[in-house]
Formats: C-alpha cells, structure tokens, sequence
C-alpha cells in the first residue's frame, strides 16, 4: 500500500479509529492493533515477503532475550553475530545476490577467461533494507547494553514492522522508538493537527513536486543523447528535486501519520538543499541513515580520530557503503564516492563542522557568501545524483560528457513553466519554513484561521488535482 | 482525552465543509469558464487520431484548423464533432482521419484500461455526459468521474479545451528504429484481435452528422512504412479496402495515402510521419484539395 493511494486514505482513518476508540484502554491491544495493520499494510504488496519480516523479527526478538542472559563476553559477541549475520545475509541474498554474481563474472571476463554465473530471478523485497537496519540497530543496543532488552513481543514485533515507516524510513532506532510502544498513548490535539499538516506537505512534495519532475526526468534520461546539454542540466537539476520531493515527501507522511497515533519519529530530512557545504548536507540529508552509519559503522572504526590515512579510509568506507545500501549497481558506489571526494578536503582542512547552524539563521535573506555556498553544494549534489540516477556507468558517464558538449548555452527543449513556478513556490516556501522541522510547520501559524485554512485547502486542490499519474517512491526500490 | 479527540474530528469535519465550499466556487468557476469556447472559425476541420496530427499541418492549406488528438476513437471524434457543432462552428469541409487502426477494436478498451482511460478522460471530461451514454462499450466510470472532478473542481483554469481540442503536432524526433511488431501489437493485438463494429458505426455517424450540417467529409489516410503495412493483419486490410469502396460508392471522398512511398526519412516512427513528411503530406493534400492535381490515391 501506497501513501498516495485510495486504499490508504480508506485504511488509515480505519486504523486510527480503531486505534483511539476500540483499543484505547489497553496499551496491549493498540499495539497488537498497530502490529496486524502494519502486517496487513505491507501484505497488500505481497503477502509472501511477511514471512521474512516475521522471521527476522523473531530472530532478534530471542537473540535480544539470550543477550539478557548471557553474561560471558564471548557468548554476546556469537549472538550479536548470529543476528548480523542473518539479517545482513538475507539483505545479501535478496539485494546483492545477482549483483555480486555479474560482478565476479565480469571480472573473470576482463581476465581473459570465462566464467558463466546464474541469475537469480529474485523479485526484491519492500522495505528490505529499512527494517533489517531497523531491527539491526535493536540487537547491537542491547549488545552495547544501551537498551534492555524487551520481553513483549508484540511491542517489539510492532516495532519492526510500524507501517508509517516500515517500507521507506525513518529507520528509528531501538533507544528512541521501543520505549513509546511499552508508554500509554494520549491523543493530543494539537500534535494530530501538526501530523496532519506534516502529511499534507509530505503529499505535496510527493504528488505535487516529485511526481512532476519524474516525468520530465524519465523522458531526459531515457533519450539524452537527442536532447541538448542544457537540456540535460534540467533534467539532473528537475531529478534533485525529484528525489527530494520523493523521498523527504514519504519521511514527513511517515512522521505525520505516527504523531496521529501517538508517536514522535526522528526528523529525516532538514532542508538540505540549502546546505553551504557537503558536511551540512549529509546531516541534514536522510538523516536516520547518515547517523546510522556513523553510529553503527564510522565510530567504531575509529571515525575521525587517527592517522590522516585512516580517517580517510573511513570516510571511503562509509561513503561507499552508504552507496552500495541505496542499491545493488555500480552507480551507487560511484555516488557515494564521489560524496566521499566532495567531503574528504572539508574533514582533512577541519572545515566540516563549520556550519552547524541553518543558513541566514533569523533572517529572511541570506547573505551573499551564504548564497555562493549554497549553490555551489547544491551544484555537487546535482552532478552526483546524475550517476545515481543513471541506468548504468556508461549512462551515467555518456549523460555527463553530452551536458559538456557545445550546446551548453542553448535553450532547453524541455522548459515545463508550471512546473518550473511550482518549484519555485516550493523553495520558498521551505525558505521561510527551514527553522521548523518542515516546510509548512510554523508557515502560516500568525494568520488568522481563514487564511490558514485557504492555504491549507489550495495544498489539497493541488494534490488532488496532480494525483492519478502516480510514480512509485523511488526508495521503495531501496 | 476524548474531549480531545471530539475537537479534532470536529475540526476536521469543519475542514472539510470549508474544502467542499470552495469545490463548489471552484466548479462554479470552471463550468462558466468551460461553457465559453472559442475556436477559429475555419473553412476545414481536420479531426482524428495521431497519425493525421502528426500529419497534416493547417498552415500548409487554406484556412483550416487541426483538431486531432493522439489516441482519438471514432465515438470521440463524434461526440466532440458534435459538441462543436453545438458551439456554432461551421466549416464547410471535414477531412477524417482514416487508418487501418481506426478499425481495430482495441479502440474499444479505451474508455476501460487504465493503459487509455487515465489520458483520455482528463482530456475529454467535458463530454462526460455524452460518454457514459455511449452503448456496447465498457466504461470505468469511476475514474471518468475522478478525471471529471479533478479538472472541474480543484483549480480554476482557462484551459479546458486545449487538450480536448487537439492541434497540430510536428514530431521531430526519430523512433524508425523501434520494434514494427511492437505497433501492430498495440493497434491490431492488443487484447485480442478484431474489428471494432463500434468503431465503424461512429464513423457512419460522422458522415452522417456533416451531411445533416451541409459539411462536405473527406476520409484521408495517412502514409505507414511498409514494414508496418506488411504487418497489419488480412482481414483489417480487407476490410479497410470494403469500407472506402463502399463510402466512395455513396460519393464520399477517399484520399488513401497509406501506401504512398514516402522515404524513410519522412516517418517518426513506423506509422506516424515527421515534420519533413507532415510538410510533403500536407502539401500533396493542400494541392489535392484544391484541385489542380489528381492523385492515383485519390478514389
């Protein structure tokens, strides 16, 4: 089930009845209500890849009660091995399977000799990678004993699989998410009307921004090599907003729909296409993964601590593997390298924390250094997502040798106006919201309610009105 | 706590009077707005699918106006035929599209599948009422009223004729080297094979309705490669041949230029002409029009 859909918009005030008026006495209950929607949420996709879910929620659910008991040293470690092992060996098996499979084939080729290996039809698994991170990041705490271990499974099992961000994120971690399901809820007024209003931007950056821009993107992509270099600027700059509108779109429905029922998600994206530098960019962008990473991966390899040679193999390595979790192609590698290159100079020159605050902080327009910085990350970005956005290397490297052809000052064959003005609205927008945690939180707060309201009715008559061309999240495939 | 949740199911129940209030000012709006057309009165009028908008352009001829829309099936050609003919537009002569794949009943899956309906119901929403009052032909109704909503009630616009009016289109690109089969898949298998009685029976109504107007029709088919042409299947073609020698038996003009030669470099795709071919085509046509040439095609 998708955000976007009818199925979901008749599902979720069905649950959220339940949820306040039929289940409301027992926190049990809500929770056992919150864990057969969730199931029934992602069953809708298919209900075959429950089983994986199911499994893996149980593997963790005993490992986490068996690390309760152990106290040998040893013991702990073969159990939280035990529960990498198996979470990342299904990723392993559904994701990378056939991409590590055509990569040793096509290194024995390059050899000289030939090496023929199976492709798996595997059809690959919603969400995969987001409960598995999920799930993950609850053995390693209660490894870490930063979390005790929890003895109710349902709460646990709900956990795992809480539809808002199930199949895209947030991946919450055990610490902050595990707690709110054992705390009795309270409907609180005032944070479902901010959840809904969160939705309703989240729908509009979807429908409205990302879906748009799809179509352009799709078409430049695919026939690029007919199409003009500034043609081709569009359509890399159109997919930025594409994938942000997409992706930071699902995170603030995510969010919102769990403040209806309740519960407080981690902020995942915070404007960072505003961003002066690569390092602001990383912590405003996807944050529940980045600190994932750093957390789970960069810090114990010793972070930024050490010999040069050895902060910046750990920066390659978290770069790298933060890519090659996005997907199973070399495009993401490149990706995540190329962001590692964009933010090795920032670690090396001590530079990358040098911008922890928002830009223009308490004012309205920038300054003009702010403005220079901003593009000139957002123009990184740009060039960087052309890989992650291409089919394959010789894609992604054909796009960008044609965007430096001779035709780099013509004009675009592609110009869509509407669409260039609704981003345009867009970026203001979030402007003038970026010191809330989304674009229309604080926006209209000081006018008075039938002006709010008309605002709030023009969002919906343009989501309504740019729904039914609806383009899968693009992090679904993720 | 419930108190709580009251004023939260209050408040949006008060939302949603407030979006229905401004659905309705906003209907209101577009159905004044839609209630007004304007389109040049020109002495042709050239309705059909792609391949004649892609072919035949108006600025080449004298006084005319093309009205094509990609995917047009005859039923819709009629009724927005008809609907102009209502709004006092009076052309004296009516060129028609008239392909082999006009014949198809695939024709008759596009007001049901998804693949056709979503495009075609946003553009021909202000039929809606004549389109759910066609006969033998599934209809998904739901979507046509989604599609009717959309465009009627959430923004007001200026537009609502661009799309359903249609306008010459110069296609510049090259698809030549696209699978041939992959086209007779779509026009003549996909579903299943046959001939769209429907189709021809709103074809008959066509003429029939410019006849009652004193409009002079003109079927006109427009050239495909011959990879394609070899494709279509026998009884399409026979019954293709059938329908002209019927209708020129009955004094209509038949222009069929589906097997003219026209080179490679002329086609966008294997059956639909490029800007290079639209300006050939159109010239032939304009010349055949205005009687100074006779063509071995014309019937």
């Amino acid at each position: 089930m998708i955000f976007n859909s009818i199925e979901f918009s008749i599902f979720l005030p069905i649950v959220f009845f339940l949820y306040w008026f039929a289940t409301n006495k027992s926190i049990k209950l809500q929770n056992l209500l919150l864990l057969f929607s969730s199931y029934f949420f992602y069953a809708w996709w298919d209900w075959r890849f429950l089983l994986l879910i199911v499994f893996s929620s149980t593997i963790d659910y005993i490992i986490g009660l068996k690390l309760l008991s152990a106290s040998n040293k040893s013991k702990r470690k073969l159990l939280l091995l035990t529960s990498i092992f198996i979470n990342i060996g299904f990723l392993g098996f559904f994701k990378y399977f056939n991409f590590f499979s055509e990569s040793f084939s096509q290194a024995f080729t390059l050899l000289g000799s030939s090496f023929q290996t199976s492709r798996l039809d595997i059809i690959l698994p919603v969400g995969i990678s987001f409960y598995t991170f999920q799930t993950l990041s609850y053995s390693i705490d209660v490894y870490k004993r930063k979390i005790a271990p929890t003895k109710d499974c349902i709460a646990f099992f709900s956990f795992v699989s809480f539809f808002p961000q199930l199949v895209a994120g947030p991946i919450e971690r055990a610490v902050n998410l595990l707690p709110q399901f054992n705390q009795k809820r309270n409907f609180d007024y005032f944070k479902a009307v901010d959840g809904l209003k969160q939705i309703l931007w989240g729908l509009f950056k979807k429908v409205v921004i990302a879906d748009n821009c799809a179509i352009i993107v799709n078409d430049i992509f695919a026939n690029y090599a007919s199409y003009s270099s500034s043609t081709l600027i569009l359509g890399a700059i159109f997919f930025a907003f594409q994938i942000y509108g997409d992706f930071s779109g699902y995170s603030d429905i995510a969010i919102g729909t769990s403040r209806l029922f309740g519960f407080q998600l981690m902020q995942n994206f915070a404007f960072p296409y505003f961003s002066r530098d690569i390092a602001e960019f990383w912590r405003r962008w996807h944050i529940s993964l980045s600190t994932w990473f750093r957390d789970y991966l960069y810090i114990p390899l010793g972070g930024s601590r050490g010999s040069t040679n050895k902060k910046v193999r750990n920066i390659f390595i978290i770069f790298i593997v933060s890519g090659f979790w996005h997907g199973a192609n070399w495009t993401f590698i490149i990706w995540g390298i190329l962001n590692a290159f964009y933010f090795l100079p920032l670690l090396l020159f001590k530079t990358n924390r040098d911008n922890l605050n928002i830009a223009a902080e308490g004012k309205l327009l920038p300054t003009i250094r702010e403005v220079l910085s901003i593009f000139s990350t957002f123009s990184l970005t740009v060039f960087a997502w052309i890989f992650f956005r291409a089919e394959d290397i010789n894609h992604a490297i054909s796009y960008i040798s044609k965007i430096f052809s001779n035709s780099l000052f013509s004009i675009p064959a592609i110009f869509p106006k509407k669409i260039i003005l609704l981003i345009l609205i867009f970026v203001f927008i979030e402007w003038l919201g970026r010191e809330g945690k989304y674009g229309i939180e604080k926006l209209f707060l000081f006018c008075k309610r039938s002006v709010r309201w008309l605002a709030y009715i023009i969002l919906v008559a343009l989501i309504l009105y740019y729904s039914g061309k609806e383009q899968p999240f693009l992090y679904f495939q993720f | 706590m419930f108190n709580s949740i009251q004023r939260f199911i209050l408040t949006l129940s008060v939302f949603a009077l407030f979006s229905l209030f401004y659905f309705i000012v906003i209907f209101t709006v577009n159905y004044c707005i839609s209630e007004k057309i304007s389109i040049a009165q020109k002495d042709i009028l050239i309705v059909g699918d792609s391949h004649l908008r892609s072919s035949l352009n108006p600025l080449k001829m004298n006084s005319a106006i093309n009205i094509c829309q990609n995917a047009e099936p005859y039923y819709l050609t009629y009724l927005k035929l008809k609907f102009l003919l209502q709004k006092n537009v009076k052309p004296d002569t009516l060129i028609i599209g008239f392909g082999h794949q006009n014949l198809s009943n695939f024709n008759d899956y596009k007001l049901k599948d998804k693949f056709w309906n979503v495009g075609i119901f946003d553009k021909y929403y202000l039929l809606t009422k004549d389109i759910v009052n066609i006969s033998n032909i599934d209809i998904d109704y739901l979507k046509l009223f989604i599609a009717y909503s959309r465009n009627m009630c959430l923004i007001p616009r200026l537009d609502h004729y661009q799309n359903f009016i249609g306008q010459f289109e110069a296609r510049k690109e090259n698809k030549i080297k696209e699978n041939y089969q992959k086209r007779i898949d779509l026009h003549y298998f996909y579903k299943d094979y046959g001939i769209s009685d429907l189709c021809i029976s709103y074809l008959d109504s066509i003429i029939d309705i410019s006849e009652q107007n004193q409009i002079t029709p003109i079927l006109l088919g427009t050239p495909v490669t011959d990879q394609y042409y070899q494709l279509i299947p026998e009884e399409i073609i026979e019954r293709y041949a059938l329908i002209k020698a019927e209708y020129s038996k009955e004094g209509i003009r038949v222009i069929d230029l589906t097997r003219a030669k026209y080179s490679i470099d002329y086609f966008y795709d294997s059956d639909h002409l490029n800007f290079l071919g639209a300006k050939k085509f159109s010239e032939e046509i304009n010349f055949l029009l205005s009687g100074r040439y006779l063509s071995k095609y014309d019937i």
